[in-house]
């Protein structure tokens, strides 16, 4: 059983939610703004807090800077927008998943048990990879270099998590076709080829000297540990 | 405009030039034919009559510079007149203008006006859109919550479940209203990047053939190895959406042919269905907003799907065509494209 503190505003949110995720077996600490939702963090100490974006007195954003600032406790975000450039805020802010509104209650609750999981070191396929400065979150969908965020398309990112898993480890064209698009594509290697150029051209500080993704001539690619 | 002014203004000094001269030339002509006749009598022949003298006198010396100073005088007025009429070309133009300007400036104004009210509108339908959500999250959950308990009979669990999917429709409706407001408002964001165009059709079509099993799909993709240019997520919403609604206006056990093709510089992806077919009279309008058609007596959609998947397509670089013959059985077929990855790309690297 877990403690969730939930900070949100909407009574009839606290109200469903807390029923349904404590037929799951969790316990519901609530908190209906950014500073009741600080003092309760401090005093009943929960396991994971879930925290809704747009509020009143102290907003999302602020609260979860200020949650970082003593814990790092893992955080789910609850927001009404979708964009790209609020989703790498909340991530940037130090947010472990981002959920949003409307959302079903199933799904914040897989989520919730993904990121307790993750937190507590037991989820191998959601742990960051990190080789170098190349930095990839699993969970998060997120690759930085040295810090930076880097923009991948899913099939790019699908790649390159291949080789994060297993640095060193040389892939064959066909287990890397068969590993992004599934068994079935196994001869049809030729996209592997494009798709290390383009990923070179994002990930790589210089993409015609890779410091990372090397040919290993006749066999295959492999990421340099 | 400055030529016309440069005239009226050539001709004004021209008009006071002639003026000036137009008493000088008779006075310089009087006095040379009286230099000429005054010594040609009184000197050199002074045994002719003077009447002969005071007859070219009064001809050579009067008629003749008066002549002259009337043929000036008229050429003066008229290039005066000519002046006159250029300087009020002039102020007309100047007028004209001043109109236009004026004009222009009222256009500017309530353009900008119709701007900043689209603005507002694209602003409330977001923020409305985005005020719907927590509702719409919180009815969701309910209904969620109150289908998880194990004592619900059998009439309500089947009421909730309409209800249920009824939410899910507004959910959707939802969402498509921000994906326009997004596209209206020129913040849509593109993740363009290389695609696979065979292996991701294939998954986009497998996974939704998990969710229906009463159309088949046939799918016709070469087994060429080419990349296309694309947002793989938007690429997904496209098929999807056209997948979707073949599948709307297919009869049961309806086939949805798939096929790619490679065609120079383009991808060429065509859903084809056999269904209720479209009207040509309906086709150039089906990307308009809302226009729904003679569709609308056969579905309950929002006319914003095929508006919003051709925004999309064409965002990416690529269009969409329709084709029907209205036949019922028939069915229409949606062929969009997508915009190929050059070869040249790869050739300059020597790590490739």
């Amino acid at each position: 059983m877990s403690a969730i503190l939930l900070i949100d505003d909407d009574p009839s949110l606290h109200n469903l939610l807390s029923q349904y995720l404590e037929q799951q077996d969790h316990h519901m600490i609530h908190a209906a703004d950014g500073r009741e939702g600080l003092r309760q963090l401090f005093e009943q100490r929960p396991d994971l807090i879930v925290l809704d974006v747009m509020m009143p007195n102290l907003d999302g954003w602020s609260t979860l800077e200020r949650i970082r600032e003593m814990s790092s406790l893992p955080v789910i975000l609850l927001t009404a927008k979708d964009t790209e450039a609020d989703k790498l805020k909340g991530f940037r802010l130090g947010g472990d998943d981002y959920v949003t509104k409307p959302f079903s209650f199933a799904e914040l609750s897989a989520r919730i048990e993904a990121v307790l999981k993750r937190s507590a070191g037991n989820n191998s396929q959601s742990r960051v990879l990190q080789v170098g400065g190349l930095v990839v979150d699993p969970v998060r969908h997120l690759v930085t270099r040295d810090g930076q965020p880097i923009e991948l398309t899913p099939t790019e990112f699908k790649l390159l998590e291949v080789f994060m898993r297993a640095p060193g480890q040389v892939f064959t064209q066909e287990q890397l076709v068969s590993k992004v698009w599934g068994n079935e594509y196994a001869d049809e290697v030729g996209y592997i080829r494009r798709y290390i150029w383009h990923l070179r051209q994002k990930i790589e500080p210089e993409p015609n000297d890779p410091t990372y993704l090397h040919n290993e001539r006749g066999i295959g690619y492999k990421l340099n540990a | 405009m400055d030529s016309i002014q440069d005239s009226g203004s050539r001709y004004r000094r021209l008009a006071r030039q002639v003026s000036l001269i137009r008493w000088v030339v008779p006075v310089i002509l009087f006095l040379i034919v009286v230099g000429f006749e005054f010594p040609e009598h009184l000197i050199l022949e002074p045994d002719v009559h003077m009447s002969a003298f005071g007859a070219e006198l009064v001809i050579f010396g009067v008629l003749g510079p008066s002549l002259v100073a009337f043929v000036l005088n008229w050429i003066a007025r008229n290039l005066n007149h000519l002046a006159a009429a250029y300087e009020q070309i002039e102020s007309f133009n100047v007028d004209l203008e001043r109109r236009i300007q004026e004009r222009t400036d009222e256009l500017a104004q309530a353009n900008e006006k119709l701007r900043h009210l689209d603005r507002l509108k694209s602003e409330f339908v977001s923020l409305v859109s985005h005020e719907l959500r927590a509702p719409l999250t919180n009815i969701q959950g309910g209904l969620e919550l109150v289908l998880s308990t194990e004592n619900v009979c059998p009439p309500v669990q089947s009421n909730l479940t309409i209800i249920q999917n009824e939410v899910k429709r507004l959910i959707r409706l939802v969402q498509r209203i921000l994906d326009v407001s997004v596209i209206e408002s020129g913040q849509l964001t593109l993740n363009l990047g290389p695609i696979a165009l065979r292996p991701h059709l294939r998954q986009v079509i497998e996974h939704m053939t998990l969710t229906n099993s009463k159309h088949p799909v046939v799918l016709d993709i070469p087994p060429q190895v080419q990349l296309a240019t694309a947002d793989e997520e938007r690429l997904t919403d496209i098929v999807t959406s056209l997948i979707q609604n073949a599948v709307k206006y297919s009869p049961d056990g309806g086939e949805i042919r798939v096929a790619l093709r490679f065609d120079n510089d383009f991808a060429c992806v065509s859903i084809q269905d056999h269904g209720l077919g479209i009207s040509p009279e309906d086709i150039p309008h089906l990307t308009e907003k809302f226009y729904r058609g003679h569709l609308s007596n056969h579905s309950n959609g929002y006319g914003l799907g095929l508006y919003f998947v051709n925004e999309l397509i064409k965002a990416q670089g690529g269009c969409l065509q329709i084709e029907s013959e209205g036949i019922p059985g028939k069915g229409s077929t949606f062929t969009f494209t997508v915009p190929l990855e050059k070869e040249t790309l790869y050739e300059r690297d020597s790590a490739y």
